[in-house]
């Protein structure tokens, strides 16, 4: 099921009714893990049985660390934790993959390997609810974090539909404590939570699914267009995959606030970064913050000198590029921005005077800054979207080389014009976010308190108005053409 | 907490109220290829006993001669098929209530059917639906949650469209209710030129995974046909003659489908392999030439098979 479907629209109407109805803890965590069993088994009623395995591997394994005392049994069952979510995630996502480059690397070694693939169906959404299951275990392992006891809530936790298929992805300690306790309704965060869906779905059904074309013309048949058409259709996808998955993740925060459960933020204005690092803080932070958090520093982090911390960037940059998507092009990806982020850390700590960075910039230095950081992440995503690692070289190639002619900037002039009315709209959504940039979304409107009725009452049609004009461009601009959430395939 | 609900149902009634304003002036155009759906009906229930139901999508609307039929076989034709967009769940549904017993049915389903489109698309749905809101009678379950899934689409379109009033063009051509003549066979197309778009050929062939479930309605059908005594047959749809060279994807539908139904088959698929010239627009939409080809092979099948039923004891 997918959040902008009349589906969706229903199934949260009901969802929301009777949760909110329900006076008892128990029965809305068991309304959840319905509702979300529900969500999830709309694509396919079987991937219901994985979710379900992982869920319970978990579950066993975190009530049997509670009472394991020596360190080779708590070894052994986090090992069996790993293994098995690593494992399934391995087999559905990875294993065709692996077999396909096992039969090249056999074939260069001169052997006749024959084409085996397996031909597997990816569960959707079972990276982000892997990686949420794994947090659990490693958080119990470590003694973070006390093992869940009731069998509902921990289903619910791992299947909490607003953030299933595409995130974020929570950890226990946020999401399982506030399942495990009762809930009451704040009519602030609902109202909240109903706004930020809104400016969700203006930036996946308007600006999104509008560029998608675009960047699709392009990156389908790179050969076919020249550099600037290429660079063009390249910011169009930077643009196209932020509105994608922060407007996914917008609607899944929103959906969870009126359900009366707080979901981390997953994304701050990351275009607004002045540096890679910053971009980093700022984008898919809940994956960013997992990497960092079970891999990144248990590696060593940056506390073991410059090559240390090159060679761990560069891991866990490599294994997020590999998590998006079993292709090559991805793992290029995430290399490129673990290389960016390792000569980023090293330049600043060659630089002389490390208290330089604080000063205050100028606004054309501070501009720069964010347009080097804006176009190093476009390089990246070149290889992100292209088809193959071929077609990403080919496409910078084509960048480079041929957008010194004039005829080659025709197509891209009468590109512009043909979509003014969505570049229009995109444009004026990133002005919109920068000038709302201090608060978690756009559409957050705290008024404190306004003593004149008139004010107030003026202030409240103005937003109506606001929000009554987003429902419009959605209804006007929205091509609903069935076009699944860029992350949903992850 | 009830004001909130009263502050959101309100927003959601004045949404509602000037969305409302804004589509009041769409009106379905009453020329569209899918206001067949109303002729369609109307001939099948006019039409004198024993009769001789095609359904399928646009392959048998494009591609199947009534005329001929008529002539040649003592069955009244009619011709039912009119968009693979509606699904098989749909096409199926449509005839069940109106079937006689001494009917003859000939199904001839796209490969789209089995690769993903039991349950249709939205706007074809959607289309049919408002040309002939009875319709609604034959949504399958698959049916509503296509339409519910991506019902957007459409309310999309209407919203975008509802001011053009559109219902006041005249639409003509092979598109159009105007293509369609006495036995429901779309015959604007016939004789015009051959321009196919092979780009777009195939898609659902390349990436969709064969449905197995529709064996299953597919022998439930036979069952039911067999209550009504009416006899029921399979024949495939025609296709560019390069499509055998993918012919993997074939050999599964055939496989999986054709050699495990328990319906009888009229004709091979190499029987329905045509030349590309002899397609109008695109896969599935036979030009004059061919169609009588097809019908002639459908008819030479349907002898057969009606001759042995005949002297079966």
């Amino acid at each position: 099921m997918t959040f902008t479907t009349i589906t969706f629209a229903l199934f949260f109407i009901i969802v929301f009714a009777v949760y909110w109805s329900i006076p008892s803890k128990t029965w809305q965590n068991v309304l959840l893990l319905a509702a979300s069993y529900i969500f999830y088994g709309w694509w396919d009623y079987r991937f219901c049985g994985l979710l379900l395995l992982t869920s319970l591997i978990d579950y066993t394994v975190a009530r049997l660390l509670e009472t394991a005392e020596a360190p080779r049994h708590r070894h052994r069952l986090l090992l069996i934790s790993l293994s098995s979510n690593l494992g399934m995630l391995g087999f559905f996502k990875y294993s065709d993959f692996f077999a396909a480059n096992f039969r090249a690397l056999l074939n260069s070694l001169g052997f006749d390997a024959s084409p085996f693939t397996l031909n597997v169906v990816l569960p959707i959404g079972i990276s982000f609810y892997t990686f949420q299951s794994l947090n659990y275990t490693i958080d119990v392992y470590r003694r973070e974090l006390k093992p869940c006891a009731n069998l509902i809530e921990f289903l619910a936790f791992v299947s909490y539909f607003p953030h299933l298929v595409a995130g974020p992805i929570n950890r226990a300690k946020d999401l399982l404590t506030q399942i495990e306790i009762p809930r009451r309704f704040d009519p602030g965060q609902a109202l909240d939570g109903c706004r930020q869906m809104l400016w969700g779905a203006v930036k996946k059904a308007v600006i999104a699914d509008n560029l998608a074309p675009i960047v699709e013309a392009a990156y389908n048949e790179p050969g076919q267009h020249a550099g600037p058409q290429l660079a063009f259709a390249t910011v169009c996808f930077a643009l196209q995959i932020y509105c994608d998955f922060s407007g996914y993740s917008d609607i899944a925060i929103g959906c969870s606030n009126v359900l009366g459960i707080r979901l981390m933020r997953n994304f701050a204005y990351p275009y607004f970064s002045q540096s890679l690092s910053e971009f980093w803080h700022r984008w898919h932070i809940s994956l960013s913050t997992w990497f960092r958090d079970y891999l990144y520093i248990p590696l060593g982090g940056s506390r073991q000198g410059a090559w240390r911390r090159t060679a761990n960037l560069m891991i866990t940059f490599f294994l997020s590029g590999l998590w998006h998507g079993a292709a090559w092009h991805y793992v290029v990806w995430g290399t490129i921005n673990g290389a960016g982020l390792a000569m980023e850390a090293t330049a600043a700590s060659l630089r002389r005077d490390p208290a330089r960075s604080d000063r205050k910039v100028l606004v054309l230095a501070k501009i720069s800054r964010v347009l080097a950081t804006f176009s190093f992440i476009c390089v990246g995503w070149v290889f992100f979207r292209a088809n193959s690692v071929t077609d990403a070289f080919s496409i910078l190639h084509r960048i480079a080389t041929m957008s010194y002619s004039a005829a080659n900037w025709d197509p891209l002039l009468s590109s512009l014009l043909d979509h003014r009315v969505i570049l229009i709209g995109a444009a004026g959504l990133m002005a919109v976010e920068w000038i709302r940039r201090k608060n978690s979304h756009p559409l957050v409107f705290a008024m404190g308190r306004i003593q004149s009725r008139w004010v107030s009452g003026g202030l409240t049609m103005l937003r109506w108005a606001v929000y009554t004009f987003l429902v419009f461009a959605i209804c006007q601009y929205a091509p609903f053409r069935g076009r699944e959430f860029i992350y949903f395939q992850f | 907490m009830k004001n909130f609900v009263l502050k959101l149902t309100a927003f959601f009634i004045m949404q509602l109220l000037l969305i409302g304003w804004a589509i009041a002036p769409y009106r379905p155009n009453p020329d569209m290829f899918w206001a067949s759906t109303t002729l369609k009906h109307e001939i099948l229930s006019r039409a004198q006993s024993p009769r001789m139901i095609f359904i399928g999508g646009s392959n048998v609307a494009f591609g199947v001669d009534s005329e001929l039929i008529a002539n040649q076989l003592p069955y009244f034709p009619v011709n039912m098929g009119l968009d693979a967009g509606l699904g098989l769940d749909f096409a199926l549904n449509e005839i069940k209530d109106e079937l006689r017993p001494g009917d003859i049915v000939v199904l001839s389903p796209e490969y789209e059917f089995f690769l993903g489109l039991r349950s249709g698309q939205e706007s074809s749905l959607a289309r049919v639906l408002e040309q002939r809101p009875a319709n609604a009678h034959y949504l399958a379950v698959g049916n509503v949650t296509t339409l519910s899934d991506h019902g957007f689409g459409f309310f999309h379109w209407v919203f975008m469209n509802a001011r053009k009033r559109l219902d006041r063009k005249k639409i003509t051509g092979p598109y159009s209710l105007s293509a369609f003549n006495e036995y429901g066979d779309a015959v604007a197309h016939l004789d015009r030129r051959s321009t196919p778009d092979k780009a777009a050929a195939m898609k659902a062939f390349q990436r969709t995974p064969l449905d197995a479930s529709t064996l299953g309605v597919l022998n439930r059908f036979r069952a039911f046909c067999q209550k009504r005594n009416v006899e029921l047959y399979l024949s495939h749809p025609p296709l560019p003659a390069y499509y055998a060279e993918r012919q993997s994807r074939l050999t599964e539908v055939e496989q999986k489908i054709y050699q495990r139904v328990s319906i009888p088959v009229l004709d091979k698929q190499s029987d329905m392999f045509f030349p590309i010239d002899q397609f109008y627009d695109t896969e599935y939409h036979l030009l004059r030439e061919a169609r009588d080809i097809r019908t002639r092979h459908l008819i030479a099948a349907l002898r057969n098979q009606l001759a042995t039923r005949l002297s079966q004891p």
